[in-house]
C-alpha cells in the first residue's frame, strides 16, 4: 500500500490490476502511477491494453482483479465521484449525429454538474467550428474537436483520450494535438493520450508509458526516455552495451536499442526507436516463452 | 418552433415521431368520436337519442330506422378506429422505449453520456421520467376516445360497463406504460434496435395478457351469482350455472354428471333447477379498470426501475 502524500502526487494509480475478458487477458497485475500534470503518452500495439486502461479509469469496465485508483478515487466502489473527475474522449465520436455542436454543449451542460459551457464554446469557435453545424456534416477531425472542446469543458482534472488521433488525418491530428497540449500547460489538467502513432505525440508528451501484451513494458519521462537510451545500426556496435531490442528499420535494415549507461554507443535515439525498441523486445520475450512453453 | 431540454433533444425525431401518432389518434379517434354530434345531424336524428343520460326510448322510437342506419355505419368504422387510436400511442411508447437505451447503446452515444454524467440514473431518469408523463398523457386521451368510440350509439356508460375492458379507458395508459418499461429494459439488456424491438413487442403482449389473466381470476373471486334478470347491461357475464332447488350452484357439467343427458334436452326447470349466471355487475368497472391499469403500469415501472440497474452495471456498448 501506498502513503496517502504520494496518493496525492498520482492520478491514476494501479496495483496488481488485471482484466480478463473470458479467455482473454488484457492487462496482467500491472502495478503503474500516472503523476498529476503535464500529458502522458499511453503507447502500445493494438490489444496491448491501452483502451482497456482507459475504461477501467472511467468505470465503463470492471477490473477481474487488483486496485484502481483515479485521483485517489477507486471507480469501481465510487464511480460517481470518479467520473465527475474525468473528461474522456474515445476512439470514435460518439455523437448524436442528429444534434448541432451546440446541442452537444448544452447536453453536456444539463448532464455534467459544474460544466464550464463557455469555455467549451470558446475551445470550439477558436477552431472555426459553426455552433449550428449538425455533427453528421462534420469530418472525423471536426467530430474528434468537438469531443475534446466537450471534455476540457468538463474542467476535470484528468483528461483520458482514447486513441483520438487514430481516425484523423495529419493536419487535423495536429490540431488535436496542440490543443491537448495547450490545456495541459495551461492548468492543473493532467492528460493521458493513449495512441500507437508514436511520431505525432513525440513534441506533445511529458511522459511515456509503453503498454505491450497487457504489461507496462517501460515508462518514464519523455526526456529521459531519449537521452537514456541509444541505437545501433550494426549489430557489431553493439560493444557490450545493455540491449533492450531488436527493432526493424524503415528499410530491410534492423536496429537495436541499448540503455545508454556510461559509454556512448550508436547514435540518439527517437522516441518512436525506443517504444518500437521495448515493444520487439516484449514479443521476442512473448515469443521465446511460446517456444519454450512456458508463456 | 419549441426548443425541447437539452437531455430531451437526443430524442427529438422519436418524441416528434409520438406526438405525430397522438394527433394522428386524435384526429382518427376523435373524428369518430365526433359523429355522435355530426352523425345524428347528417342521418336526422335527435343527438340525444345516443346519450347514455339523454336516451328516451319514446321519443327515439320514431327515429329507429335512422339510427340503425347510422349505428350500422358506425359498426363498420369504429372498430378500426378505436383500435388505431389505441394503437398509434403505444407505437409511440415503444419508439421512445427504443430510443432511451437500445438506440443509445447501439450507437455508442452513451460513450458520451455516461463519461460526462457522474450518475447514469440520474442521466436515464432525467430522459425517461418526461417522455413517461408525455406517453402516459397521449395514451390517456386514447383512452377517453375509445371510451367514446366503444359505446357510440349505445345508451350505456362507459364507466358502468365492462365491455372493452382493457382496451378502452385508463387501460390504454397502463399498457403504453408497459410497453415503454418493458422495452426500455429489453433495450439495456440487448443493446440493439431490432433485436429489442421485437423482444420487446412479444414480452408487452405476453406480459399484457398475463396482466389480464391475473385481473380476470381476481374478478372471478369477486362475482356474484344471481338470475339473469339480474344482469345490468354493463355486467360482465362469467358463466351459466345452475341452481339447485336447495340452494347449491352448480356447473353445467356437474348437473350433467348428477341428471344425464335430459339437462341439456328439456327444460332444467322441470328438474327443480333454476338457470342462474355468475358475473360481476358493472357498476364494479372503475374499480376493476383502475386495479387493471395500475397492474399494467407497474409491470412497465418495474421494467423501467430494472433498467435503472442495467445501466448501472452493463458497459456503453452493446
Amino acid at each position: 500500500m501506498v502513503d496517502r502524500a504520494a496518493k496525492i502526487d498520482s492520478m491514476i494509480r494501479t496495483d496488481g490490476l488485471t482484466k480478463r475478458y473470458r479467455r482473454r487477458v488484457a492487462l496482467r497485475e500491472i502495478s503503474l502511477e500516472i503523476p498529476a500534470g503535464g500529458v502522458t503518452a499511453l503507447v502500445g500495439p493494438n490489444g496491448a491494453g491501452k483502451s482497456t486502461l482507459l475504461k477501467l479509469c472511467v468505470g465503463f469496465e470492471r477490473p477481474t482483479a487488483g486496485r484502481l485508483e483515479v485521483n485517489g478515487i477507486d471507480p469501481v466502489r465510487h464511480r460517481s465521484r470518479a467520473v465527475a473527475s474525468i473528461g474522456f474522449v474515445p476512439q470514435t465520436p460518439a455523437l448524436y449525429r442528429d444534434l448541432t455542436i451546440a446541442d452537444h454543449v448544452d447536453l453536456a451542460g444539463a448532464i455534467r454538474p459544474r460544466f464550464d459551457a463557455a469555455h467549451a464554446r470558446s475551445r470550439l469557435a477558436a477552431l472555426g467550428l459553426p455552433a449550428d453545424a449538425r455533427i453528421g456534416t462534420l469530418s472525423g477531425g471536426e467530430q474528434a474537436q468537438v469531443c475534446l472542446a466537450i471534455a476540457l469543458g468538463t474542467r476535470a482534472p484528468l483528461l483520458l483520450l482514447d486513441e483520438p488521433l487514430a481516425n484523423l488525418d495529419p493536419l487535423a491530428r495536429r490540431d488535436f494535438l496542440r490543443i491537448a497540449r495547450e490545456a495541459a500547460r495551461a492548468g492543473d489538467t493532467t492528460i493521458v493520450l493513449s495512441s500507437h502513432v508514436i511520431s505525432e505525440i513525440e513534441d506533445t508528451a511529458d511522459r511515456l508509458l509503453v503498454l505491450g501484451e497487457g504489461r507496462v513494458l517501460f515508462e518514464d519521462t519523455v526526456v529521459h526516455s531519449i537521452d537514456g537510451h541509444r541505437v545501433v545500426d550494426v549489430e557489431t556496435g553493439l560493444d557490450g552495451a545493455a540491449l533492450v531490442g531488436r527493432f526493424p528499420g524503415r528499410g530491410e535494415d534492423l536496429h537495436w536499442l541499448v540503455r545508454r549507461a556510461g559509454t556512448e554507443v550508436g547514435r540518439a535515439a527517437t522516441l518512436e526507436e525506443v517504444v518500437l525498441g521495448y515493444l520487439a523486445a516484449s514479443r521476442t520475450a512473448s515469443l521465446a516463452g511460446v517456444a519454450t512453453g512456458s508463456a | 418552433m419549441i426548443r425541447l431540454p437539452a437531455v430531451l433533444r437526443p430524442n427529438r425525431v422519436e418524441i416528434t415521431g409520438t406526438l405525430v401518432l397522438a394527433v394522428a389518434a386524435l384526429v382518427i379517434g376523435g373524428g369518430v368520436a365526433a359523429s355522435s354530434v355530426i352523425g345524428p345531424l347528417l342521418a336526422g336524428f335527435p343527438a340525444r337519442c345516443l346519450g347514455a343520460e339523454t336516451f328516451d326510448p319514446a321519443a327515439c322510437e320514431a327515429f329507429r330506422p335512422r339510427i340503425e342506419t347510422y349505428q350500422n355505419a358506425l359498426s363498420n368504422v369504429a372498430p378500426a378506429a378505436a383500435g388505431m387510436t389505441v394503437a398509434l400511442p403505444i407505437i409511440g411508447a415503444v419508439v421512445l422505449g427504443l430510443a432511451l437505451l437500445a438506440r443509445e447503446l447501439e450507437q455508442q452515444t452513451t460513450l458520451f453520456a455516461w463519461s460526462l454524467a457522474p450518475s447514469r440514473t440520474r442521466w436515464l431518469l432525467g430522459r425517461l421520467a418526461p417522455e413517461l408523463v408525455l406517453v402516459a398523457a397521449i395514451c390517456l386521451v386514447a383512452g377517453v376516445l375509445t371510451d367514446a368510440i366503444k359505446f357510440l350509439g349505445n345508451p350505456i356508460d362507459p364507466w358502468r360497463s365492462f365491455d372493452g375492458i382493457g382496451m378502452r379507458g385508463p387501460a390504454v395508459a397502463g399498457i403504453g406504460v408497459l410497453a415503454m418499461g418493458v422495452t426500455v429494459f429489453v433495450g439495456s439488456l440487448l443493446g440493439r434496435q431490432l433485436p429489442a424491438l421485437l423482444l420487446a413487442l412479444a414480452l408487452t403482449l405476453a406480459a399484457s395478457l398475463l396482466v389480464s389473466a391475473v385481473s380476470d381470476t381476481w374478478l372471478d373471486q369477486e362475482s356474484m351469482v344471481g338470475p339473469t334478470e339480474q344482469l345490468d347491461p354493463g355486467a360482465r357475464q362469467l358463466a351459466g350455472l345452475l341452481q339447485t332447488a336447495d340452494g347449491e350452484v352448480i356447473g353445467w357439467e356437474e348437473a350433467y354428471t348428477r341428471y344425464g343427458s335430459v339437462i341439456y334436452e328439456g327444460d332444467p326447470a322441470q328438474l327443480g333447477l333454476t338457470q342462474v349466471v355468475k358475473f360481476v355487475p358493472g357498476d364494479r368497472y372503475p374499480f376493476a379498470v383502475l386495479r387493471l391499469t395500475g397492474m399494467l403500469a407497474l409491470v412497465g415501472l418495474l421494467g423501467m426501475a430494472l433498467s435503472l440497474l442495467v445501466v448501472q452495471r452493463r458497459r456503453p456498448w452493446a
